[in-house]
Parts: structure tokens; C-alpha cells; sequence
């Protein structure tokens, strides 16, 4: 496999990248000069302004200098010749007489000198009126106005004076005049003046139009206001037949020459009187009253700088296409190579990629292939460990059921030992065995013997538990029966006591009023209280006496006993007509005859008893069976009892009929009775006046037939 | 009941003390109706008006019971609980009047709310004093709502 071949920089890399860095690294460039340039331009420009203005100003001050110099000058000499009397002398005795040849000579001669000096054009002699009386060059007499004003002037001052710069009407020249007076010698009036006209031409035009540098546009002007015009007084150098002759408002603004004459001095830029901008410096000329103004056109000022500026950018911008040439060539050099490169590393790219496919299909092939034996050695492996694992379980087991087997044949070892040792021990033990079990033998008779002993003792047992229970049973029952027996005896004796003796008292008081009526009731009171007492003593005694007496107990059937029972109350049931019916049952009891006897006795009396208005009254007497138990019955067709009082009956004393006969312990004695045989009483009636049934039970006196 | 005599309930089984009482009364002077009945069913019945006493004409509300302990059919304490706990009855004052001295019959009497309880002395004259002084106190003197 060929290695890709190095490439010498990113695709992009001329696309965007350098192209744009050096763009931006020209432009940069190209702005920076430019600004220095025109920063550059900018201060020549200051500079170069500043330098004409001192040149200007220079020129203008020296050239202002020189004028007033030469002023002075011509003003000094003219003072000279007023002064000199030399000179006054022969020129008073000249205007004065007749001018004579020779001193007209000596006077011209001295005219001509005046004139050459003083660079005149003319130099005349006038006198006092004016009149020319003497000139030089001769030929030349003209006397303007302006001269005669100011020869007038200066003869009226007597001061030497000098006339503005006009043009001659006789001659066109330009000149100014300056008038010198002569006085007399005694110095009152004038007698004349000289009058030189002085050329500008000679000194002054030449001094103003002359211009210290070679200088294409700068030039001097010398202007005077004249009304409301400014006057311009030299030849100007761009404009011919100016001086004495231009004239242009005062009030024009950006003439240097007006503003001059307004007043303004110093530098200023402004349009001269061709229109064209130019830089001046003007001044005032002192003691005159002219202005100077020194220009230059600004052109020519900027000329230079223009050109420089021309240069500087050209060079600039032949440098600046230089750099850029240069760095377009080497970008188009370095972009040449680049794609050179590119070319080869895409053809190499090229070959390269057909080898790449290649090999990727070749890696996909073994790619699938090994994805392939992948899969399959990954099942192999799950299937190995399926194995695996199923092996190492496999072991654990095997390993585990080793140990048991290990645990069991030890514990198999141990338990053959202890077997053999066991059956040694058996045997010894069975010969004990045999031995021991004869022993048990007859020890287990010895034990049923004992335990039919026990059995025995324990129904013993028993049998005194309940006899003792009943015993004890018996004495609560004495006791609470005695304490009761007591309360109710007392209270019942009390009772008839009470009668007894309130009806005693009664009997006194009723024997003391003789009522015998109440006398027979009292006494019956009384002796009813005394029966009561007496019975209720009886009937203690009875109730006592079935406690204690208790008579041998003898067999008796139960017809022997209800028979002698109703002989006892026969009276009472003959008294009352009662029907009495026996069952006719063979039964024999066992038991204390008197006390058996009293049971029917008592209850057949106290059927009899209450009978009520029974119109039949009838009792039965008898036994049933009743759940497998013989049931004795006396049952009468009396009042009855109602259900409320069915127990209170058989309470002791219980009356519940208090008119009734006897002391109501009846019921309480036949309870008494049954209860010692062992049996229970009850009553059954439906209420009142459905007649009663009491029965009863003796299982006591049955006892004798019943025994095993 | 202004004017009207009083009721007086005597319950007593022995026919010679109520006769006792009844002639006490007599000679008191007091004049009551004096009402009476054997035992303690029918003093129930009396005061309840039911059976034998239906009729009210036959049984006029007492305004004072003299009851004694032991009777037939109902005991006294009985008939005493039973008045007591009825609301028509229980205003009625119940005055025991009884043989028995016994403390237990005190007891259970008072606790039954019995209003006093006399004890029916042996001496005759003790007698007619006590019933000369019941007369008068519990007829004359004490005062009692009108029904």
C-alpha cells in the first residue's frame, strides 16, 4: 500500500486565505502612504504657505523701507536747498528783478544739477504766483494745477512739500512735485518755489516692480484711495496702462489692494485685479499716503507643492504597483506551485483511492468473514460455558455427595461399632429381660391387685367428697335455715304477745265501761293469739325434731304409706267432701316411715285446705315415671297457685293465704323431708283455680331397689 | 285535699292488729277512712287499682300507707320497693310498722326509702300511745301536696 502523499498546504489555502492576507497587507499599505503623504502634503503645504508669506512680508517691508528712505532722502535734500541762503540769494534777486544771462545761466545750471539729483524729470522755478519763471530742459514750460496747488502750499507753509504721484496733462508722464519755497531773506513772504518733478520712474517704479526671486506671478503695488476708489499707482506687471489709471472700488471685498486702502494690514489671502487668488502681505506706507501690497498668485505658490505631491504619489504609486506586482507574481508563483502539487497529489490521490477501494472491499470481505467466525465462535463460547457451568455445578454436587458418603460411611463405621457393641448388650439384657419380665409379672399382679384397691378407695373417696359435701351443704343450709327459723319464729311469737296484750288493755278498759260486746270480741282475740302461739310452738318443735329424730329406716310400700297418711287427715277430708284416688302402684321405699308418712299428710291436708269453692273437689295420688325416674304426685283440683308463688310455698311460714289455717310451715316440712331422701319438690299449676300438682321425687327412699 | 280526711292504707296480715289499729283510730277521733288490706298483692293491687281494686271508687289514693314487713303472697319490702320506685306512688309517705325489731329489717327498710318505721310495742298502753301520736302527727300535722 502506497502512503498518501504529503501535500504543501490546504486546497483552501489560495482560495482565501493568503490572496486575502496580502490584499489586505497592500491595501493597508497603500493607505498608510496615502495618509502619510497627504499628512505630508499637508505640512509643506503649511510650510511652503508660511514661507511665501515671510517672503512676501520681507519683501514688502524692505521695498516700504526704501520708499520712505527715499522720501526722506528727497525731503532732506529739498530741505537742504530751502535752507542753503547761498541758494535763496540769487534766486530772490532772480525772481525779484529782471533776470540777467548770467545769473539765468548760474540758475539753470543749478536747475539742471537739482534735476539730475534728484532724478526730476523737470526741475522749475515759479514765483509766488505761480508763473514759471525758469525751467529746465528749458523747452518744457507747461505748469499743471496739481503743481501750482501744491507750489501754493508749500509757498504758504513754507515747508517743503511733496505732491501726490499724478499724471501730467501736458506731458501724460507720471511724476509727483516737490516744491521747495524760497523765502525772502528777511523770511517773511515767499517769493517762489522750486518745483521738481520728481520720476518715479527712476527710482520708485523700478523699486516696486522689481521682485528680489525669480518669481513668475509676485509683484509689488503701490495704490492710493481716491474717494471711493482705490487707485492703483505703478505699472502692474500683469496688466498694461494700469498706473494712475486703475481704479476699482474700495468696497471689493477680496481685493488685497482695497482692503489695504480700508485699513487692513498684515498677510491675507484674497483675488487681485485679474480675478486670479493670490497670497499678499500689505502695509501702509508711513507718512504718505500710499498702501503697499505685496502678492503672489496662490498658484504659484501651490505650484510647487502640486508638483511635489505629483511626485511623491507618483513615486508612491509606482512603488505601491511594485509591491503589488511583486506580490501578485509571487502569489501566482506560490498558486502555480500549489496547484502543480495539487495536480501530482490528485493523481497520486487518485491511484491511492483506487488502491483504498481495493482494499476496503478486501477488509469488508474479511470483515463479514470474521463476523462471521464471530458469531459462530461466540456461540461455541456460550456453549463452552453452558458446559462450564453445568460442570462446576456438576462438581459442587458430586463433590457434596462425596462428603456425604464420607459423612455416612464414617457415621456407618461408628454406627456397626456401636451396633455390635449394642447387640452384646441386647443379649446380656434379654437373659435381665427374661428375668425382669417374670419379675413384671408378678409385679403387675401385684399392681391390679392394687389398683382394684385404688378404684375402690377412690369410689370410697368420692362417696365421703359428696357425703362430706353434702354434709356440708346440709349445715349451711341448717344454718341459714335456724338463723331464718329463728327471725321468723320470734317475729310470728311476737306477734300473737302483741295481740295478746293490746287486747288485754282493751279488755280492761271495755270491762271498766261494760261493753260486753267489746268484752267477748277481746277475749277471742286473745284466745285466737294464744291457739296461734301454741301451734306455732308445736310446729317448731316438729320442724326441730325432723333434724334430730330421724327414726330406723324400715321398708314400707307406698300404698301402707298414703293409706295411714289419709287416716291421719281423714277428718279434714270427710270435713270437706273430698274425693281422694290412690294408684295402685307396688313399690316399696325404704326409709323413716313416720317422716315418709308425713309427706302425703301434709299435702293431702293442704289440698284439702284450699280447695276454694270446688263445688268436686277431688285428689289424686300417685306415680309416674318421668325421664326414667319415679315421680310421686298429689294432685288436686283446688285454687291453685299462682306461678309468682309456686316457690314462696314451700318457704317456712309461708302463709300465702293469711286467713288459712295453720302456721304455713307444712310445705316447708314435706320440702324438708324429701329433701333428706335425696329427692326434690316442686309445684305444677296452671294459676289460679286450676288446681295444683305438687310432685316430687325420693330417690333416697328408692335405694334399696335401684343398688346394683 | 283540704277539708277531705285523709286515706290511710293499712297493710296487715294479722286481722288483730289491724283491728288494733282500726280501734286506735276510733278513739283518736281522727277522721280518716282507714283502708285495709291482708296482704302484699293485694296492697298492690289496691294502690295500682287492678283486680279486686279496679274500681277506684273502691281504692282511693291514700296519702299515708302504714305497712307491715311480713306478709303473705308479696313480702312488705317488696311492696314498699315497688311503691317507691313508682312515680305515681313514691310521694305517698310509707310508714313500717312491724314486730321486728332486727336491724337488718331497719336497714333494708330505710334503704327502700320507707319514709319512718315503728316497731308495734308489747304494752298496750305504748301502743295506743304510738298510735295516738301517729294519728296525730302524720295525719294532723304533716303537710301533704294536693294530689
Amino acid at each position: 500500500m502506497n502512503p498518501v502523499p504529503q501535500r504543501s498546504g490546504n486546497p483552501e489555502r489560495f482560495r482565501g486565505w493568503p490572496g486575502v492576507g496580502l490584499g489586505a497587507a497592500l491595501l493597508a499599505t497603500v493607505a498608510a502612504i496615502g495618509i502619510a503623504g497627504f499628512f505630508y502634503l499637508q505640512s509643506v503645504t503649511v510650510a511652503a504657505r508660511k514661507v511665501a508669506t515671510d517672503n512676501l512680508a520681507a519683501v514688502a517691508e524692505s521695498k516700504v523701507r526704501e520708499i520712505v528712505n527715499w522720501r526722506a532722502e528727497r525731503l532732506s535734500d529739498a530741505q537742504a536747498v530751502m535752507q542753503n541762503p547761498l541758494l535763496t540769494e540769487p534766486v530772490q534777486r532772480f525772481l525779484a528783478g529782471p533776470a540777467d544771462a548770467a545769473s539765468t545761466a548760474r540758475l539753470t545750471q543749478w536747475l539742471h544739477s537739482l534735476q539730475e539729483h534728484n532724478q526730476a524729470l523737470r526741475a522749475i522755478l515759479v514765483d509766488a504766483e505761480c508763473r514759471v519763471r525758469l525751467v529746465f530742459p528749458a523747452d518744457k514750460t507747461y505748469f499743471g494745477p496739481i503743481a501750482a496747488a501744491s507750489a501754493k502750499e508749500a509757498m504758504a507753509t513754507n515747508h517743503v512739500t511733496m505732491s501726490e504721484l499724478h499724471r501730467s496733462q501736458f506731458s501724460g508722464e507720471v511724476h509727483m512735485d516737490l516744491v521747495v519755497p524760497i523765502r525772502s531773506t528777511a523770511g517773511a513772504a515767499p517769493v517762489g518755489a522750486v518745483v521738481l518733478e520728481v520720476d518715479p520712474e527712476r527710482f520708485l517704479f523700478p523699486l516696486i516692480q522689481t521682485w528680489p526671486t525669480a518669481s513668475p506671478s509676485a509683484e509689488t503695488l503701490l495704490v492710493r484711495r481716491e474717494g471711493n476708489d482705490v487707485l492703483f499707482l505703478n505699472e502692474l506687471r500683469h496688466r498694461k496702462d494700469a498706473a494712475l489709471t486703475l481704479r476699482l472700488p474700495i468696497g471689493q471685498k477680496d481685493l488685497p489692494a482695497a482692503r489695504a486702502v480700508r485699513g487692513e494690514t498684515g498677510v491675507m489671502e484674497g483675488v487681485d485685479n485679474r480675478g486670479v487668488p493670490v497670497l499678499a502681505h500689505v502695509r501702509a506706507v508711513p507718512g504718505t499716503k500710499w498702501f503697499m501690497v505685496a502678492k503672489v498668485d496662490a498658484a504659484e505658490i501651490n505650484a510647487p507643492l502640486r508638483q511635489q505631491a505629483l511626485l511623491i504619489s507618483v513615486s508612491v504609486g509606482l512603488f505601491l504597483l511594485v509591491i503589488g506586482l511583486g506580490a501578485g507574481l509571487f502569489w501566482r508563483q506560490q498558486r502555480t506551485r500549489y496547484y502543480r502539487e495539487q495536480v501530482e497529489t490528485a493523481a497520486e490521490l487518485v491511484i491511492a483511492n483506487k488502491e483504498l477501494l481495493f482494499q476496503n472491499e478486501e477488509k469488508e470481505k474479511r470483515a463479514a468473514e470474521l463476523v462471521v467466525a464471530n458469531k459462530e465462535l461466540s456461540f461455541q463460547n456460550e456453549e463452552k460455558e453452558k458446559r462450564a457451568a453445568e460442570l462446576v455445578i456438576a462438581n459442587k454436587e458430586l463433590s457434596f455427595q462425596n462428603e456425604e458418603k464420607e459423612k455416612r460411611a464414617a457415621e456407618l463405621v461408628v454406627a456397626n461399632k456401636e451396633l455390635l457393641f449394642q447387640n452384646e448388650e441386647k443379649e446380656k439384657r434379654a437373659a435381665e429381660l427374661a428375668v425382669a419380665n417374670k419379675e413384671l409379672l408378678f409385679q403387675n399382679e401385684e399392681k391390679e391387685k392394687r389398683a382394684a384397691e385404688l378404684v375402690i378407695a377412690n369410689k370410697e373417696l368420692l362417696f365421703q367428697n359428696d357425703e362430706k359435701e353434702k354434709r356440708a351443704a346440709e349445715l349451711e343450709r341448717s344454718k341459714s335455715e335456724l338463723a331464718r327459723f329463728l327471725y321468723t319464729a320470734s317475729h310470728d311469737l311476737k306477734s300473737p304477745v302483741v295481740t295478746v296484750r293490746t287486747f288485754l288493755g282493751y279488755l280492761e278498759q271495755d270491762m271498766a265501761t261494760g261493753d260486753a260486746g267489746r268484752i267477748a270480741k277481746d277475749v277471742q282475740f286473745i284466745r285466737n293469739a294464744t291457739d296461734k302461739m301454741v301451734q306455732l310452738l308445736d310446729d317448731l318443735l316438729e320442724m326441730s325434731r325432723i333434724g334430730r329424730v330421724v327414726g330406723a329406716s324400715v321398708n314400707v310400700t307406698f300404698r301402707a304409706l298414703v293409706d295411714t297418711a289419709l287416716a291421719a287427715v281423714a277428718g279434714r277430708i270427710a270435713a270437706r267432701g273430698v274425693t281422694v284416688q290412690v294408684d295402685d302402684r307396688e313399690m316399696t321405699l325404704h326409709g323413716d316411715r313416720v317422716r315418709l308418712e308425713e309427706i302425703w299428710q301434709n299435702l293431702v291436708d293442704n289440698a284439702c285446705k284450699f280447695m276454694g269453692d270446688q263445688k268436686a273437689p277431688r285428689i289424686e295420688i300417685g306415680v309416674e315415671t318421668r325421664d326414667a325416674e319415679p315421680v310421686f304426685f298429689v294432685r288436686d283440683n283446688g285454687v291453685g297457685i299462682d306461678a309468682r308463688y309456686q316457690e314462696k310455698v314451700f318457704g317456712l311460714f309461708e302463709k300465702l293465704d293469711p286467713k288459712a289455717e295453720g302456721t304455713g310451715i307444712g310445705l316447708a316440712l314435706v320440702k324438708r323431708i324429701v329433701e333428706l331422701h335425696g329427692g326434690r319438690i316442686w309445684v305444677e299449676s296452671k294459676g289460679a283455680g286450676q288446681g295444683t300438682c305438687f310432685c316430687f321425687t325420693l330417690p333416697g327412699a328408692m335405694q334399696k331397689e335401684t343398688s346394683p | 285535699m283540704k277539708g277531705e280526711p285523709i286515706v290511710i292504707l293499712l297493710v296487715e296480715d294479722d286481722a288483730s292488729h289491724a283491728e288494733i289499729v282500726r280501734r286506735n283510730f276510733e278513739d283518736c277521733r281522727l277522721a280518716n277512712r282507714l283502708m285495709h288490706v291482708a296482704d302484699g298483692q293485694a296492697a298492690l293491687d289496691y294502690l295500682n287499682h287492678r283486680d279486686a281494686f279496679s274500681d277506684p271508687a273502691t281504692a282511693p289514693r291514700p296519702g299515708i300507707i302504714l305497712l307491715d314487713l311480713r306478709l303473705p303472697k308479696v313480702d312488705g319490702l317488696e311492696v314498699l320497693k315497688s311503691i317507691k320506685s313508682d312515680p305515681k306512688l313514691s310521694s305517698i309517705p310509707v310508714v313500717i310498722l312491724t314486730t321486728s325489731k332486727a336491724e337488718m329489717d331497719m336497714v333494708k327498710a330505710y334503704s327502700l326509702h320507707a319514709n319512718s318505721y315503728l316497731v308495734k310495742p308489747v304494752d298496750f298502753m305504748k301502743f295506743t300511745e304510738l298510735m295516738t301520736t301517729f294519728g296525730f302527727y302524720w295525719v294532723a300535722w304533716n303537710q301533704c301536696p294536693h294530689e
